[in-house]
């Protein structure tokens, strides 16, 4: 029996009561080391793109057992939702396989993609929440919006009006946010890209959102707002609220979960199964239009873009591609180590994107420099390389992918390990912010850095 | 064969059981050891362990919360003899995520940190607004406020709390933490430290309030 939204409200007002530090360390922690055992799921160095189809589909089955062993607990109520493993795939199965991003002859199509699928990749690109100054935010949005390899733009988040901070909760995060979204737009139209999808709410509380949901100044109902997990294999009452209001207004709901390596969830084998088993929970509870895979790592190698982030996300994505009909995202990366302008930066960008592009995914990739930093990103050359590395991609078996990404990854990781990554420039120092165009000395790394990767076996054309 | 020591280090960091690590440092304490002893070779020399196999990667979050049940539960069983032997913490802590962000894992893993070595940690949870951090600094007089933020729209109520306090004219340290926070941001917004994670954040606790780095309560 295939599941509704409600189905999942009245769960979390009658499932089994459980305080939230009982369920991650008593119930899920337990859960999700029980499964890696069972399944005999074992990071592997070698191999940041899966080869063993046999490892891909234990993967899925872990993650769903996960979703149906452990639940996911309700946090305002403090009740396990829980779900029945035939409930979860007659609910997945009459999920369509693709989704329209943005309108009229802006508009795009992205699909459900499968392993080695020769087919292109729709290009996520923005700041993705990086804070952006207010004097160069159109400017900067323009850019992108410019940039003809882009399908879909991800804001940036606004940290300051005039001198006074945003802060989450206050009125000035609404206003922010009304700002953030009209400005996208207005960027789109000076770019002649008047239907370019939107998404990238960065707001914490849902009223500054939902307040923004208007075709007049706000989201139109071809943008995409998030409703994520709460960390991790958990919700609450804002989250789901949010997802009944954003289908209600008809735009698309984006599914993001929280997994990150090293938490809650374990090492990246935990991570792995965790990240299949939230990306089917935001189905099942936000009946998310399109969801996000991704497993950064904690502490001991910072940013997305490390050797084990790539083994699990690419894991996961394979599960996913091999056992759903979902069309998803895999971060590479939201937020790289290194500063843009840096070779470092582009290797951050190349390898997840080989590895995950190889694995069915479509690839978002935002600034650097973590750290919460002004104004750490690139700008549209990011795009174009993110583009240009993705669509090359396609011509790859997982072979080839994995021989490169291994090779990608030997000239950044020891600088993760390091955690001493190049600090690069800001989008103000790798554009001109006259003609909106790259710099030339990023033009020139971008091709010596494409150059690189075609030594390695990449073919650009 | 292990001392009993070892055997309550050990239970600290295998975490099977509460009821194990209250056993065996009963036991201990009825052989006569002293308290400080069983705090220091025992239950801190665990939770020093698995926070060690943490930094390094071997050790998982979850693990180190459940080793840090052990340690709690083993010091409920010498709660009275630490008062009544002196024992003193090496200073206290007051800890929250601001206003506005509801996320509790990193900062409750350097509480616990904070706590197993040798300092006393008042935890006041998620989403605390800056009148209620002056309220506790002013009734607690602690020696550090250690702050943390995991968005960069929460992170001004770092900036907020830190000049409120510093307006009411108390004499404390602060350390901010979080994964959009940096030295730089810490710096500029007038905190007296910065950590990147939970151990290096003892590490730089220590260094504020002119403790040694390798001393462990006073």
């Amino acid at each position: 029996m295939s599941l509704t939204m409600r189905d999942v409200w009245a769960r979390a007002e009658t499932g089994p009561i459980c305080p939230t530090q009982k369920f991650e360390l008593k119930v899920l922690f337990p859960e999700v080391k029980k499964l890696v055992g069972k399944y005999d799921i074992k990071y592997n160095p070698e191999s940041p793109v899966p080869l063993d189809d046999k490892l891909i589909d234990r993967v899925f089955q872990a993650g769903l057992e996960l979703l149906t062993g452990a639940g996911v607990l309700c946090t305002d109520t403090e009740r396990i939702i829980q779900f029945e493993e035939q409930e979860v795939r007659d609910t997945i199965r009459f999920v369509s396989g693709e989704v329209t991003l943005g309108e009229g002859k802006d508009a795009v199509v992205m699909a459900h993609r499968g392993i080695e699928d020769r087919r292109l990749p729709v290009i996520w690109g923005g700041p993705v929440a990086v804070p952006v100054s207010e004097n160069i935010m159109i400017k900067a949005y323009e850019s992108y919006a410019r940039e003809p390899s882009l399908d879909a733009f991800w804001t940036g988040t606004l940290s300051h009006i005039g001198s006074m901070p945003v802060k989450s909760g206050s009125p000035l995060e609404m206003h922010a946010e009304k700002i953030n979204v009209g400005w996208s737009r207005e960027a789109f139209r000076r770019a002649g890209r008047p239907g370019l999808h939107l998404s990238g709410s960065s707001a914490v509380t849902p009223r500054a959102p939902i307040g923004a949901c208007n075709p007049e100044y706000g989201y139109r109902k071809s943008d995409s707002i998030h409703c994520y997990m709460v960390v991790n294999m958990k919700t609450d009452y804002d989250t789901m609220s949010r997802a009944e209001h954003y289908h209600a207004y008809g735009c698309l709901v984006w599914g993001g979960g929280t997994t990150f390596i090293g938490g809650l969830a374990g090492g990246p084998e935990g991570a792995a199964i965790t990240a299949v088993a939230e990306l089917l929970a935001t189905y099942m509870i936000y009946r998310a239009d399109i969801l996000l895979l991704w497993t950064p790592t904690a502490n001991y190698a910072p940013g997305m873009a490390s050797r084990r982030a790539i083994w699990a996300t690419s894991l996961a994505s394979s599960s996913v591609a091999r056992n759903t009909n979902f069309a998803w995202l895999n971060a590479s990366p939201y937020q790289a180590y290194a500063g843009p302008c840096t070779d470092m930066y582009l290797y951050e960008i190349a390898a997840p994107t080989i590895a995950f592009v190889t694995c069915g995914g479509h690839p978002i990739q935002g600034g650097g420099r973590q750290g919460g930093e002004l104004d750490y990103f690139g700008g549209p050359l990011d795009t174009r390389f993110l583009r240009d590395v993705a669509y090359a991609t396609t011509r790859l078996n997982r072979s080839q992918a994995n021989t490169i990404v291994k090779a990608i990854l030997a000239r950044y990781e020891d600088r993760i390990k390091a955690k001493d990554p190049p600090v690069g420039k800001r989008f103000q120092e790798c554009n001109d912010l006259d003609t909106l165009r790259p710099t030339q000395e990023y033009l020139d790394l971008y091709h010596r850095v494409k150059e690189e990767l075609s030594g390695l076996g990449l073919e650009f054309k | 064969m292990a001392s009993i020591f070892e055997e309550i280090a050990d239970a600290v960091v295998k975490a099977e059981s509460e009821a194990k690590v209250r056993g065996l440092t009963q036991k201990a304490l009825d052989e006569g050891h002293p308290v400080k002893k069983i705090l220091e070779d025992g239950l801190v020399k665990g939770m020093n362990e698995i926070g060690e196999r943490w930094k390094q990667g071997d050790a998982f979050i979850p693990e180190v919360l459940l080793s840090a049940e052990m340690m709690r539960a083993g010091i409920d069983v010498v709660k009275e003899l630490i008062i009544r032997d002196g024992i003193k913490p090496l200073g206290k802590v007051v800890i929250g995520t601001v206003q506005g962000d509801v996320h509790s894992i990193g900062k409750s893993l350097v509480g616990m940190m904070l706590q197993s070595s040798g300092f006393e940690v008042q935890d006041l949870g998620v989403d605390v607004t800056v009148g209620k951090f002056v309220e506790v600094v002013k009734a607690q007089k602690p020696d550090l406020l250690a702050l943390s933020a995991l968005l960069t729209t929460t992170m001004p109520a770092m900036e907020d709390t830190i000049k409120a306090v510093k307006k009411e004219g108390l004499k404390i340290k602060t350390i901010i933490g979080g994964s959009p926070t940096s030295q730089v941001y810490a710096t500029s917004i007038g905190a007296d430290g910065y950590a990147s994670d939970a151990v290096s954040a003892v590490d730089k606790v220590k260094e504020l309030l002119d403790l040694p780095p390798e001393i462990r309560f006073l």
